[in-house]
């Protein structure tokens, strides 16, 4: 993902003024050996254990057969039933993206602007449940979306429902919980990326005969874009990985592809299935940064 | 280049030695040394502590029992399979159809019947062929509610009243919760489940729309306890624990039709550091002053038919005299090796949009 992030056209940069001698090179590689030897250890060796693990054969009682086959590949690419499943993750990922960017964007902006002296504050809140895990927070929304929780004690209050709504223990829950979970992680990208540009554009903008759409559309917005497609790849990457939220808020009635990986890990002990999920939602990973970047690219050179 | 090379296979040579340091300083007799135990954290973990470590230790002071609590015994068995080549701990109790994974996996190795003489008294719903590590307790399925059903329910069949729907909570397979519930429904309608599943999948098809979650978050328990649902499947011992906790917000029914027993057995660990002072433990374990000790504590019913706990207690179980004939004659081989198979039919037929 950083090499993604990083890898835009350099042509700003100078060129260097002499070609680096051999012995600084040897240095600079000497200096990146404890940190790619921490990453052969932490990030690859565990990758080519998973790998080797999803060419294994897995049977249902949790025995595992050391085999080199692509069995559990086929497994789910055979089967419909995990299609359906790979494109409601997918789903889930856009959607809450969507949302996230819905309400966050305005918050984000509200904080750039403002000039209150809490403007300190006002951001130390707006990323502070962070602070808290999203267990937590999670089980914050299994309370407040529940048959005696707040939402439904006021919609049914209010005469606008007769009988508690099923808010929780079904996909809406998830989705509604997975947004606000979701909220800081865009606030923050969207924060780093208005930090570009400046609201004399807008003036200017005014001044030209500009109304206040006109300048949010032709210019705020265009401008934030950046901001808003780093929290967006942040959150729908971040979004079809959970699987804590779904299976919390989930009822047992949510699957998707990280939830699928956790029960064939733990409970059905179908440890090379498990694997191989793991290797397709990487996959699906790999895609959407191809997407992110392309469409990165595009924006950059209008 | 020959100081590098000195230098590599020095760091190399004190990593090996530090690797291989620890834990094999203590020598292992049948009552001395030590050793670790995995199983179920919470209130499992306290209570097997008060009524078997404890009493053990003082009966054998010389053997230091350290208890490792696991959330479930997938959960265990990961842990396991991930120290297979040096394993730390040394008794593992888990739920039979993952021991049996697990024996078959060549996690655990079989008992020494000289060594763990009590293995001949334990019923014979409990063994396991092989010597390898038999029954320790034996758990049923029962209904728990909340002090607002009524009245008390005494079969099954209330948890396709109508009047609770959306109030019911079934922890859905592979939560061997509902494939218990699956088998007696299936049992009920003339299935066998070695060939078929499908008339209790039919039944719990029927149930679905009543069920408001499939996996309960933190427990059953709490929500019944709480009055976020009404009825639940659960387990006798935790819930006969949680009652008595609960002050009379939550009740349990043992259903007068038929059952299911749940069995956790005790496993001695392939290669395990102290196998001497673990079977002397074993042994402990499963006699039949602790079992009764046990059933007493936590209203697990002995799998010892020579324990003799309180008629309070037992009456507690589905191990009464009274019940037992009601219990259904599971082969937890035959459900390990379905599992994935249902796990398939659950999602598709019986969870999705439901």
């Amino acid at each position: 993902m950083t090499t993604a992030l990083h890898e835009r056209p350099t042509k700003t940069i100078p060129p260097p003024a002499e070609p680096p001698r051999r012995k600084l090179r040897g240095t600079v590689l000497a200096l990146t050996v404890p940190g790619l030897l921490g990453m052969l250890v932490s990030f690859v060796l565990p990758l080519v254990y998973l790998l080797r693990m999803s060419l294994k054969t897995g049977d249902s009682s949790g025995m595992i057969e050391d085999t080199v086959s692509f069995h559990s590949y086929a497994q789910f690419l055979t089967d419909g039933y995990y299609w359906k499943m790979a494109w409601d993750t997918l789903l889930l990922g856009l959607v809450v993206t969507f949302f996230a960017i819905l309400v966050s964007y305005p918050i984000a902006l509200f904080l750039v602007r403002t000039e209150s002296r809490f403007k300190g504050v006002l951001i130390a809140l707006a990323i502070a449940p962070l602070l808290t895990s999203s267990v937590v927070r999670t089980y914050g929304w299994i309370v407040l979306l529940g048959n005696q929780g707040v939402v439904n004690k006021t919609l049914q209050a209010t005469g606008l429902t007769d009988h508690p709504l099923a808010l929780v223990n079904n996909k809406v829950g998830v989705y509604i919980s997975l947004v606000e979970i979701m909220m800081p992680y865009m606030i923050l990208a969207l924060l780093a990326g208005f930090g570009r540009f400046s609201t004399d554009l807008e003036h200017a903008a005014a001044s030209l005969g500009a109304n206040r759409w006109k300048v949010f559309w032709r210019v705020v917005w265009p401008l934030s874009m950046p901001g808003v497609l780093t929290g967006a790849l942040l959150v729908f990457v971040l979004t079809i990985s959970s699987f804590i939220t779904p299976r919390l808020v989930g009822g047992g009635r949510v699957f998707l592809l990280a939830t699928e990986i956790y029960d064939q890990a733990t409970a059905t002990l179908n440890w090379p299935f498990a694997a191989a999920i793991s290797f397709i939602l990487l996959a699906l990973f790999g895609f959407v940064i191809v997407i992110y970047q392309r469409a990165l690219r595009r924006i950059e050179s209008q | 280049m020959n100081k590098k090379l000195f230098g590599t296979t020095s760091v190399l040579a004190l990593v090996a030695i530090a690797g291989c340091g620890g834990g094999t300083d203590t020598q292992d007799s049948a009552d001395a040394g030590s050793i670790v135990i995995q199983g179920y954290s919470g209130v499992f973990q306290d209570n097997f502590q008060k009524a078997v470590i404890d009493p053990f230790t003082k009966k054998f002071p010389d053997i230091k029992v350290t208890y490792n609590g696991m959330g479930n015994s997938a959960d265990n068995l990961a842990s396991l399979r991930s120290a297979k080549s040096a394993p730390e701990a040394d008794v593992a109790i888990m739920d039979l159809s993952v021991s049996d994974t697990a024996n078959k996996s060549d996690l655990f190795q079989p008992l020494d019947p000289a060594k763990v003489p009590n293995m001949k008294d334990i019923d014979k719903r409990g063994q396991v062929d092989g010597n390898y590590g038999p029954a320790v307790t034996f758990d049923s399925l029962v209904l728990i509610y909340n002090d607002k059903v009524n009245p008390a329910p005494t079969k099954w069949e209330s948890l396709w009243d109508p009047k609770y729907k959306g109030r019911i909570v079934v922890p859905s397979h592979p939560d061997i919760q509902g494939t218990g519930l699956m088998l007696i429904e299936n049992a009920k309608a003339g299935g066998d489940y070695s060939n078929s599943v499908d008339p209790g999948v039919k039944r719990l098809q029927d149930l679905a729309p009543s069920v408001q979650t499939w996996a309960p978050q933190p427990d059953q328990y709490t929500l019944v306890q709480s009055g976020t649902a009404d009825l639940a499947i659960a387990w006798n011992a935790r819930a006969q624990f949680y009652a008595d906790e609960s002050k009379g917000k939550m009740k349990v029914a043992i259903p007068d039709d038929e059952t299911i027993f749940q069995i956790n057995t005790i496993n001695l660990v392939k290669n395990s550091p102290s196998p001497e002072a673990a079977q002397t433990f074993i042994n402990y374990a499963l006699g039949p002053e602790s079992q009764a000790t046990f059933t007493d504590t936590m209203y697990y019913a002995p799998t010892n038919t020579k324990a003799k706990p309180s008629n309070a207690a037992l009456g507690r179980t589905a191990a009464d005299p009274k019940k037992i004939d009601k219990v259904l004659d599971v082969d937890w081989t035959v459900v390990a090796q379905k599992r994935d198979d249902w796990t398939q039919i659950w999602r598709r037929q019986i969870l999705a949009d439901s």
